[in-house]
């Protein structure tokens, strides 16, 4: 089943490589937003099945864009799943903890990124 | 008398002097052989005259030798009267020239006087003659000499007719004077003693004896008269005669009857008197026998020994001396039967009660009546007193020898002195404090045990001791001192004592040498004096804290860190001052106060978290150590150590934020670029020449292995600054090696190498994602290292108090030399290790770090070619025991547990049913809306972070419906309350995974309870 995939990053070629990796793989539509401001509008239009937020961004970071979605009704449903090179343990409580539904470490395997979020979104 | 009267006789013959023959005109003349006898008589008894004479054998021989020629004379005379012829003798010295006189030849002894003579010799010779009664012979012939005498006096007075004796009235004098002579010659015989005595008999007899013989002389001789000159007849005459004599024998015997009688009186009372005083006398008065028995006692005896007279009387004496003095006893009883005396002599006797008293005797024998007068005194309290006296001197010498051997003993020197100053008395220490041998010491005044210039101020010391003579410290300023011989000198501490000896006072001192003390002291203050800079000077604040939590030290830069001067914190409570409150505001509790927690408990506490306030209401992050101190096994105080850690904190924050941000800048593009070589290498962008294919796969291969090396740095880098805490609990050793066997399975299988496990089903206290990471990390290389088709194999197994993890790989093995250098960073076999095998080289640095800080122990034992294993140990943990099951859980409460991980699932779920709870188990938040609503449990165990509908969702919806809204929520998370963006007011109690039992069902209770 195809899903809609909204990609929040800030950098390009991630947003990219992440893009090609979902539709190559799953052939899932891919959505992208270079911020976290971009990532909300994007949200709120065009209601993903799932997105993956990167963390540390410029203006609004990862938690500061979830709470924004968590915040309006038409994107709170909206299964977020963190994209972070940070990947200490205690980094995961925390982020886990802001109501993700998972947590997908930097750098990802292209090839099991959208297995991982399937199985984190409970497709699968 | 008898040699002057020979002499005068002789004489008188020689020159023919008749007055010298007869001393008497007409008078009978004494013969020349009688007047020779005389003289040599007088000679032999002037020689016997006394026993002495016996050792002079010269006077003996004189004596002896005059006496026979005396007795010879007798008897030839004699011979001459019986046979009738004249033996020349008569005139052998001196011619008689007048003739015969009488009826005997001229010149010749008379018969009577020649028989006297040989009584005279023979008593001469027979002088010291005695029988064993005492009876001498010469005595006996004195008497025949003295009747002798008598007879001729006789004669010449009455002329007698019939029996001429023919003796000169010189003779018969000379006779009696030899006579009484013989007697004295030895006044011990017994006639001697008779008439020589003090005795009654001796007074009579010396009183009657000479009248009875005078006075019927005379009256015979008046009578004898008085007829002759025809003045009575021979009737009157006789009758007259016997009434003189009647009339005064009966006088004499009158007077001397009425003497008697007053001497028997006087011996009476005599005897009275000394029986009363035999009687009363305190000391035992006895006349005993030589055969030993009594005969005689005074009652002082029955008092003594307790015994009746008759009772001593009836055995011998020596039955009642003690054993120890029979034997002396018995040789006493000798010497006083030979006549000896006995002065002073001591034994014990009996009493009655079997005791025995001491005796003191004086005796003497009476041999004659084989008696011994003795008089014993009871000396036992006296030898009872004597022998308490050699007690108590034998006590006082032992007290004075342990007296000497203490002061002798005595650790500190000790001297007494006379009120003069000079010394009297020294023990061994004195002599060798001072360097002085102890006769130099003695009658040495004391002040030259002390320095010049210190002697003068001695003297008005130790005169102004004896105003106020008491036991006290010597005081001298500032410290006293003792001199030695050499000069040197030398700190002491002296104390005073008076002592009373004989009338005056001295005063002993006690000379302690403090020079160690003084140089410890000094020692001490120099320590002191370092330690005040060392605190001073500190960069650290050092307070001590005393056990009621009061400061008593600070030194200056705890007061600075604190904005306070020492002052203030000395005295003062440390806690109130300077840590009440927490970083966040909340108040810190006393009870919670680290340094005083270890007040009671006595354990060291370090804490790097915490903030101390200043006094301007400022704080400063601070890292402290509460160190206690201990005396005596108590704790006696803390000592806190703090510092101001800001900067180290900003350091530190600066370099979390460079790793962080670098390890976010490099993961970054690698996250493109790995992504990007990926979808490349994988076709599905296109196929693409083997050759760019075969370039792609490197490019992945060495991207993946960059962001491990990058994982592993960041990992060893946090480890060692302490950033990764360890969350010890109890694990169970064959889960822990199930999950990591699963993990590395891929691999194994990729690599064609069989994993096996063989854990035994123990537990250790460990924390599971660090044991996880070793156990990978080791099966890793493991895997790695093995050839195509070869075994793994992870055991674990019990030793001790620890767990021993073992990972055997049939791999090629680590040479020795490299063994202990594989757990350092970078450390690898082989250099092309990290190439060929994607090994970063801090996989086994990173283990060794876990296993450290778990307090285990890793190393590796190898052969080269045939393997390697790698063990490490884990401290043993209990598995948590659970409580009794109940035999059924029908009616319990019913707990609805929400968990998406399958694990903690049914772990919660078997946790529950053990402890009686029904449970009712989901895996998402959808479906615990669902049975929550159907089912009502009592509770519900919702785990947080799940996928779809999360925990605080879930929560939110089940706070919204009316069937669910009052059922208790318990969240069950990773995570901690303070953690949680959320507010934590619709749950009724929070538990951080993992669970532990005793919590979760104490929380249950509790909240079932509140229900």
């Amino acid at each position: 089943m195809s899903k809609r995939i909204l990609i929040i990053d800030d950098e390009d070629d991630i947003r990219e490589v992440a893009q090609l990796s979902l539709e190559a793989i799953r052939n899932w539509q891919v959505l992208t937003a270079r911020s976290g401001r971009e990532g909300l509008r994007c949200a709120g239009a065009e209601r993903p099945d799932a997105i993956l937020l990167d963390v540390m961004m410029p203006d609004m970071d990862g938690p500061a864009t979830l709470q924004q979605l968590r915040a309006n009704p038409a994107t709170q449903s909206i299964p977020v799943i963190f994209l972070t090179a940070k990947v200490q343990s205690a980094d995961r409580r925390r982020f886990a903890n802001l109501g993700v539904q998972a947590v997908i470490s930097k750098p990802f395997d292209p090839l099991r990124l959208a297995e991982q979020v399937s199985v984190a979104l409970g497709w699968e | 008398m008898s040699v002057v009267v020979g002499l005068l006789v002789f004489t008188g013959w020689v020159l023919d002097v008749p007055l010298l023959k007869s001393f008497v005109p007409g008078l009978t003349a004494m013969k020349a052989n009688t007047a020779l006898a005389f003289i040599l008589a007088g000679v032999s008894l002037g020689m016997s005259q006394c026993e002495d004479a016996e050792r002079d054998p010269v006077r003996r021989f004189v004596a002896l030798v005059c006496a026979s020629v005396v007795t010879a004379m007798g008897l030839l005379t004699l011979g001459e009267y019986v046979l009738g012829k004249d033996f020349g003798i008569d005139q052998l010295f001196v011619r008689d020239w007048r003739g015969s006189s009488g009826p005997f030849p001229p010149g010749r002894i008379p018969p009577i006087a020649s028989l006297n003579l040989v009584a005279v010799g023979t008593g001469l010779l027979l002088l010291d003659v005695k029988s064993k009664k005492d009876r001498r012979p010469t005595e006996f012939l004195a008497l025949l000499v003295g009747l002798g005498g008598l007879l001729g006096l006789l004669d010449m007075s009455y002329d007698f007719k019939v029996l001429y004796t023919g003796m000169a009235p010189n003779g018969i004098l000379t006779f009696w004077v030899l006579a009484v002579g013989l007697l004295g010659a030895r006044p011990q015989g017994r006639l001697a003693k008779l008439l020589s005595g003090e005795g009654v008999g001796a007074v009579t007899t010396r009183r009657l004896l000479p009248a009875s013989i005078v006075i019927p002389l005379f009256l015979g001789w008046l009578r004898a008269q008085g007829q002759r000159m025809g003045l009575f007849g021979t009737e009157f005459g006789t009758g007259l005669m016997v009434l003189v004599n009647i009339v005064i024998l009966a006088a004499m015997v009158l007077v001397t009857a009425q003497s008697l009688d007053k001497t028997d009186v006087e011996r009476r009372r005599a005897e009275a008197e000394l029986q009363r005083f035999f009687t009363l006398s305190l000391d035992m008065l006895c006349i005993m026998g030589f055969d030993g028995y009594f005969k005689r006692l005074n009652p002082a005896w029955e008092h003594t020994l307790g015994f009746t007279a008759e009772e001593l009387r009836a055995g011998p004496f020596l039955n009642l001396v003690h054993p120890d003095d029979r034997e002396a006893t018995a040789a006493e009883l000798k010497r006083l039967s030979a006549g000896l005396e006995t002065i002073r002599f001591e034994n014990r006797c009996r009493t009655k009660d079997g005791s025995y008293r001491w005796l003191l005797w004086n005796a003497a024998p009476y041999r004659g009546q084989r008696l011994i007068y003795a008089v014993a005194h009871d000396i036992t309290e006296r030898k009872r007193t004597e022998a308490e006296q050699v007690r108590l001197l034998q006590k006082t010498e032992a007290a004075e020898a342990k007296f000497r051997s203490l002061l002798e003993l005595a650790p500190d020197g000790i001297l007494i002195a006379n009120p003069a100053g000079n010394i009297v008395l020294v023990n061994r220490k004195v002599e060798e404090l001072f360097g002085y041998r102890r006769e130099e010491l003695l009658g040495m005044a004391e002040e030259m045990l002390i320095p010049g210039r210190l002697r003068k101020g001695h003297t008005e010391v130790r005169l102004g001791y004896y105003a106020h003579p008491e036991t006290r410290a010597m005081h001298g300023a500032p410290d006293l001192l003792g001199r030695r011989k050499d000069g040197s000198e030398f700190p002491v501490e002296i104390s005073l004592s008076p002592v009373q000896s004989e009338g005056e006072i001295l005063v002993m001192a006690v000379v302690h040498d403090i020079t160690e003390r003084k140089r410890a002291e000094d020692s001490l203050h120099e320590l002191r004096r370092q330690n005040e800079l060392i605190l001073n000077s500190a960069g650290e604040g050092i307070c001590r804290l005393a056990p009621d939590g009061r400061c008593t030290f600070a030194n200056p830069t705890a007061a600075r860190l604190v904005g306070r001067e020492v002052d203030e914190l000395v005295g003062g409570d440390l806690h109130a001052i300077a840590h009440h409150t927490r970083p966040d505001g909340s108040p810190y509790a006393e009870v919670d106060c680290p340094a005083l927690l270890a007040l009671k408990d006595g354990k060291a506490r370090c804490v790097s978290d915490e903030v101390f306030w200043r006094k301007d209401g400022s704080s400063f992050p601070a890292e402290y150590i509460c160190t206690p101190i201990r005396e005596n096994n108590q704790v006696a105080g803390v000592v806190v150590t703090f510092r101001d850690i800001t900067e180290r904190r900003s350091v530190e924050q600066m370099k979390d934020e460079f790793i962080s941000v670098v390890g976010h800048e490099l993961r970054t593009p690698l996250t493109s670029i790995r992504g990007a070589l990926g979808l490349l290498a994988s076709g599905h962008l296109g196929e693409l020449p083997a050759k760019s294919q075969r370039m792609l796969e490197v490019a992945v291969t060495n991207t993946d292995r960059l962001v491990r090396l990058i994982n592993d740095v960041l990992d060893i880098e946090r480890m060692e600054s302490g950033k990764v805490s360890l969350t010890k609990q109890p694990c169970n050793v064959p889960d822990l090696v199930e999950q990591a066997v699963e993990v590395m399975r891929p691999l194994a299988e990729r690599a064609n190498v069989v994993l096996s496990a063989s854990p035994e089903p123990v537990w250790v206290e460990a924390d599971p994602d660090g044991i996880l990471q070793t156990l990978t990390n080791l099966l890793s290389n493991a895997i790695k290292f093995s050839p195509s088709g070869g075994t793994v194999s992870v055991a674990a197994q019990r030793q001790g108090n620890e767990v021993l993890f073992q990972i055997k790989d049939q791999g090629r093995g680590i040479p020795p030399e490299k063994i202990e250098r594989i757990f350092g960073r970078f450390q690898q076999v082989d250099a092309s290790d990290s190439r060929q095998r994607g090994g970063t080289g801090l996989g086994l640095a990173i283990c060794r770090s876990i296993v450290q800080r778990h307090r285990g122990r890793i190393w590796a034992e190898s052969q080269v070619g045939v393997g390697s294993t790698f063990f490490f140990t884990l401290p043993i943990g209990q598995e948590p025991q659970p409580e009794a099951p109940e035999s059924h859980n029908a009616g319990k409460p019913l707990v609805l547990v929400c968990d998406d991980d399958p694990s903690d699932r049914r772990t919660v779920q078997e946790l529950l049913e053990r402890r009686g709870y029904r449970v009712a188990a989901v895996a998402s938040g959808e479906e615990a809306i669902e049975q929550a609503t159907a089912q009502k449990p009592a509770i519900i165990v919702l785990d947080l972070m799940m996928p779809g509908m999360n925990g605080w969702e879930t929560t939110a919806a089940l706070k919204e419906r009316e069937e669910t809204r009052n059922i208790p929520i318990v969240i069950s998370s990773l995570l901690s309350p303070e953690e949680s963006s959320q507010s934590p007011a619709h749950v009724t109690a929070w538990l951080r995974k993992p669970l532990e039992e005793g919590s979760l069902t104490q929380v249950l209770e509790m909240a079932l309870h509140e229900q």
